[in-house]
């Protein structure tokens, strides 16, 4: 019966602590970013926001095709076509600072948390 | 316990849960850069089944580049050249975009010519072997120069024995013309492409805002002068800053030539844009504006009233049409004039 009325306010208690240690575990692994920039051979040619399902299929130096995937927060690799796959086996990234470089393509992938570069759709 | 268990799972289910977004098929975006024409190109699309229109697009792209290559021996433009006072048969596309090209030229008093070719030559910009040609060479040269002189019965093209074209100054708003029927064919409301600053766009971005596009400032390229929202509209612009060289006279002299003098376009105008629904007109006419300089530049727009267009001169003068006025916003430090027509 006692178990009974207080097991609400225990589940509560736990939600807090839980959620006080995710916050941790997120504080530790670093801010999420909003958007992330893609540049090749130094120049920053895209701009991509993590929250938007977007493919992305740029050439990267040496002819070398780099397919790049972002959404739900996060960014990736998916598809190389440089000899040692570094960049795909990197993973999914989407916390600040965080980045994918394919040094044989010079392609690298920087995720950065806010968006002001993006005023332009285009330039002419 | 259990219950305690049970519950925080449930609660804990629930917060994950109300995480999770459904993904809007019309916003997912696909992006394809593509190098041809000499330019950098890119296409970003948003919707369904978008890397195969992409890819199509890819495909339309170079194959338009095959056709109106100058230099690939196999183009219709190299055939066309290379028979000098005989008919060719040349593609659709190459048939219609000579024919539009020689409409803007006739509408602009020849200020766009295309067949130009020989002279944009001899001034190096297709080999960056560059020099200032003297004046008897142009002379030599202009009366090779006239576009009038071109024949288009159907599909079959011919120029006079010495004359050579050059569709540079029209074959990317044609390409983009292309692209935005393919995508449009295809169900794509919301896209923007970009060839190497050619921006042409269908509907508005997904969210329903318009398309900001910044124009660049013609003396510091790496700066906007301003900016303009658009819908369903082509943005293209003809800038001193694209190819140029300094001469041995300390001079710059830029890549459009003034087919009346032959002379790299010194005329005012450091940047002219236009802004319209066809990418080959506005293409051509930028050129066109540029090489007609302020003054007659402003008379035409003057006189028409479907022409949208942004003009810089030389001394950092802008000139905006009545029509867009309302959606281009200068750049602080900037005035502008509006040229009206009643």
């Amino acid at each position: 019966m006692k178990l009974k009325k207080t097991a609400p306010i225990i589940s509560v208690i736990l939600i807090i602590i839980l959620c006080i240690l995710w916050i941790f575990i997120i504080q530790s692994l670093g801010q999420d970013g909003t958007y992330a920039t893609v540049s090749v051979s130094g120049g920053v040619l895209y701009t991509l926001e993590l929250d938007k399902k977007q493919v992305l299929d740029i050439k990267g130096a040496n002819n070398i095709k780099v397919r790049i995937v972002s959404g739900d927060g996060c960014i990736y690799v998916e598809q190389s076509e440089c000899s040692d796959k570094i960049c795909e086996k990197k993973g999914k990234i989407s916390k600040t600072n965080e980045n994918i470089v394919c040094l044989p393509a010079e392609v690298v992938i920087e995720v950065k948390i806010t968006n002001n570069e993006n005023e332009f759709d285009a330039i002419t | 316990m259990k219950k305690i268990i049970i519950t925080t799972i449930f609660i804990l289910l629930m917060i994950c849960g109300c995480s999770n977004k459904n993904v809007d098929i019309n916003s997912i975006e696909n992006t394809k850069e593509v190098f041809a024409m000499d330019t950098y190109m890119t296409l970003k699309i948003y919707g369904e089944n978008s890397e195969k229109i992409l890819s199509r697009a890819e495909e339309e792209i170079l194959n338009l580049e095959k056709l109106f290559s100058v230099t690939n021996k196999s183009s219709d433009i190299h055939k066309i050249n290379s028979n000098g006072g005989q008919q060719v048969r040349v593609s659709n596309y190459t048939a219609e975009l000579i024919k539009n090209a020689n409409e803007i030229s006739d509408i602009t008093n020849g200020a766009l010519d295309i067949s130009i070719y020989p002279i944009v030559k001899e001034w190096g910009f297709t080999t960056g072997n560059y020099k200032v040609p003297d004046k008897s060479t142009l002379e030599n040269f202009l009366k090779n120069v006239n576009y009038k002189n071109i024949e288009i019965k159907n599909n079959y093209v011919s120029i006079p024995k010495g004359y050579s074209i050059d569709l540079g100054a029209v074959a990317k708003g044609y390409t983009g013309d292309k692209l935005v029927k393919i995508f449009s064919d295809n169900n794509i409301k919301s896209a923007i492409i970009n060839l190497g600053g050619n921006v042409q766009t269908i509907g508005t971005k997904p969210n329903g805002e318009k398309w900001t596009v910044g124009i660049k400032n013609p003396i510091d390229t790496t700066q906007n002068i301003c900016k303009i929202k658009v819908e369903n509209k082509c943005v293209i612009t003809s800038g001193n800053y694209e190819r140029y060289f300094y001469g041995e006279d300390g001079k710059r002299y830029c890549h459009i030539i003034d087919p009346k003098t032959g002379m790299s376009a010194d005329n005012g105008i450091i940047s002219a844009t236009v802004i319209g629904d066809s990418g080959v007109v506005c293409d051509g006419l930028s050129t066109a504006l540029f090489a007609l300089g302020t003054e007659k530049s402003i008379n035409f727009l003057e006189s028409r009233k479907d022409i949208d267009a942004i003009l810089i001169t030389k001394n950092m003068e802008i000139y905006i049409t009545d029509k867009i006025e309302n959606i281009v916003t200068v750049s602080d430090g900037y005035d502008y004039s509006v040229i009206k027509r009643s």
